[in-house]
């Protein structure tokens, strides 16, 4: 099913469009909640709330794209629930490493009260990417947007693993260096 | 900021962006192939630039790598996969006939990764389409917009910066600061801000070039050279020049420069995939673009995804092969060039002591990787590109005495 029909179910209220939209996307979702949440249980709780997210929103919204808007709902949501978990010392899994590789772009940051705009932010690190060849901003992507394994990127671009630890730690120290320059690092 | 205000403004990275990244699409060249001809490339591109057409042998900037102890090349300042980069050479763009920079609308040998075409439509007030905007993207400091523009029926280009840099703080030159005549117009794309400067008809100069009767344009850049723009129908070149760049050099240039219109007329209209082990069947009609050296002939030959053809020509008298590999797609084509020793090079054994280590060179980049076993470990030892070869002992002592840490 194409999108506009899909969405075009949100629209109706017709509960069909949940079962469209676990069909078209259910699988591409999973993936990228189980990214973050390696308990399966925890990773349905998450989908089960990014649909209900969907049929809350979709009727009101019309995303470009709904593969991508969907994504950003499945990211956030597992990020949240993964930030929960990690209160409760039960995270863990790949999102620990990715917290932990992308803290390196922030050391030096100011201290908490010197907030920074989200709006801004997101701004900037869109600019960045931009700017990265085409390579290094979809491993960047694959592994700091999608909390894919370094496993899972060297098989999807035929890398070796350590090829793809150096160059994200490259693109890494080019973020650090960006947000530096454009004062958001101290 | 901290880690999670940073984790949530990369989640809010552009879809376009976060789609591209879905694909998994990389060239489709064998493997053993690839590294064989990227692991040494530096090696003999002299040799072939040589016999290059005289304005590629001029424009190449190449360096010769120098070879470490171990037989394998070290000290790339380009890394092996980009090796034919087309740069003009320090020493040439110091004298006063040298174009000061070249840009294509069609970009042979820069690797394509590196230039990413967008299409950005502007549309007037009612509605209608006004104009189209290509960019492309060239590196992390610039990028080069092709403006075209459907009512005037005009046609220019316009390099500008990112990241609040100016066009002066770039290498290659941008056509600042027009006659007052020239209109000037600043459009804003999202957080770009794009400077387009419109030449009036009757500023632009136009001519033919002997003896194919290309027809070039040309008008006045402010910093007293020319800008030289030209169009074989299908793609645009353009390219700023001194004033008195002979046009024997200027004619060597534009000939020298034809995209693959169509890479599919190469391919066989139904090929079945061979085994792993085979090689496609080479076909009737061969790409030889012009500037491939004599001597050289087709070898290899795979067709592959996104109308990418790769073809490696060899010589043998010579030892080396050429790895050609084009691409078209609906707004931009590419070529890049893979020059290496036919012999295989993947991977080589240097004795250390008791130790065997395993060298090669990884796939894109052009990092040394080393692997070793001992004691039940496995070492490996990932380079980063530009290692000198006087480093190499102190790399091997360093590896000799490197043992497992319990």
């Amino acid at each position: 099913m194409r999108d506009e029909e899909i969405l075009a179910l949100f629209d109706r209220r017709d509960e069909q469009a949940i079962v469209a939209v676990q069909a078209q996307y259910g699988a591409y979702c999973r993936k990228i909640a189980s990214s973050l949440l390696p308990d399966p249980l925890d990773c349905e709780e998450c989908l089960n709330d990014v649909w209900h997210r969907a049929w809350q929103t979709l009727p009101h919204q019309r995303p470009q794209q709904l593969k991508a808007w969907l994504a950003a709902v499945t990211r956030n949501t597992a990020h949240s629930r993964w930030e929960t978990q990690t209160a409760e010392k039960r995270g863990g899994g790949e999102a620990a490493l990715v917290f932990e590789e992308l803290s390196e772009c922030v050391a030096g940051a100011g201290s908490p009260e010197e907030a920074v705009l989200a709006e801004d932010l997101a701004a900037e690190v869109n600019r960045f990417l931009r700017r990265l060849p085409v390579r290094d901003r979809d491993l960047f992507l694959r592994r700091y947007y999608f909390a894919e394994s370094t496993e899972e990127i060297a098989a999807r671009y035929k890398l070796r693993e350590a090829n793809v630890y150096v160059r994200l730690s490259r693109i890494r120290n080019k973020l650090r260096q960006h947000l530096m320059k454009e004062g958001y690092l101290k | 900021m901290n880690v999670n205000e940073l984790y949530e403004a990369i989640g809010q990275a552009d879809p376009a962006l976060v789609e591209h990244s879905e694909r998994t699409v990389r060239r489709s060249g064998r493997k053993a192939v690839r590294i064989a001809l990227s692991a040494a490339v530096l090696l003999v591109v002299m040799s072939i630039t040589v016999a290059a057409s005289p304005a590629l042998q001029q424009l190449l900037g190449l360096r010769v790598a120098q070879t470490g102890e171990a037989g394998f090349v070290l000290g790339p300042h380009i890394s092996f996969a980009k090796t034919a980069k087309l740069q003009l050479l320090p020493e040439l763009a110091n004298t006063e006939q040298a174009p000061k920079t070249i840009e294509t609308r069609y970009v042979p040998m820069e690797l394509a990764e590196h230039w990413e075409p967008e299409v950005l439509e502007v549309q007037q007030g009612d509605g209608t389409e006004a104009s189209i905007y290509e960019r492309l993207l060239k590196d992390t400091e610039t990028e080069l917009l092709f403006y075209r523009d459907r009512q005037r029926e005009s046609v220019l280009f316009r390099q500008y910066a990112v990241g609040g840099r100016t066009a002066e703080d770039l290498d290659l030159s941008v056509s600042l600061g027009f006659g007052s005549d020239y209109s000037i117009e600043t459009l804003q794309f999202g957080a770009l801000s794009v400077q387009l400067v419109t030449v009036p008809p009757s500023e632009i100069t136009r001519s033919e070039l002997d003896p194919n009767g290309q027809r070039i344009n040309s008008y006045a850049s402010s910093n007293g050279g020319q800008y030289c723009y030209w169009t074989d129908g299908s793609y645009l070149y353009s390219l700023e020049t001194k004033l008195d760049l002979p046009r024997e050099t200027l004619r060597d240039i534009v000939t020298s420069l034809a995209p693959v219109e169509d890479v599919t007329v190469y391919m066989p209209l139904h090929y079945v995939e061979p085994e792993p082990t085979q090689s496609y069947p080479l076909p009737d009609r061969v790409y030889r673009p012009a500037y491939l050296p004599d001597g050289f002939v087709l070898a290899s030959f795979e067709p592959g995804f996104e109308k990418t053809l790769t073809q490696v020509f060899t010589n043998e008298a010579l030892g080396c092969s050429i790895l050609l590999e084009q691409r078209n797609k609906p707004y931009f084509s590419s070529e890049q060039i893979f020059v290496g020793k036919t012999q295989d090079v993947e991977t080589s054994e240097v004795q250390l002591g008791d130790k065997t280590v395993t060298v090669e060179y990884a796939e894109a980049e052009g990092f040394l990787y080393m692997q070793w076993n001992e004691d039940s470990y496995r070492f490996e030892l990932t380079s980063f590109s530009n290692i000198s070869p006087e480093f190499l002992p102190e790399l091997y002592r360093m590896i000799e005495s490197m043992t497992p840490d319990e």
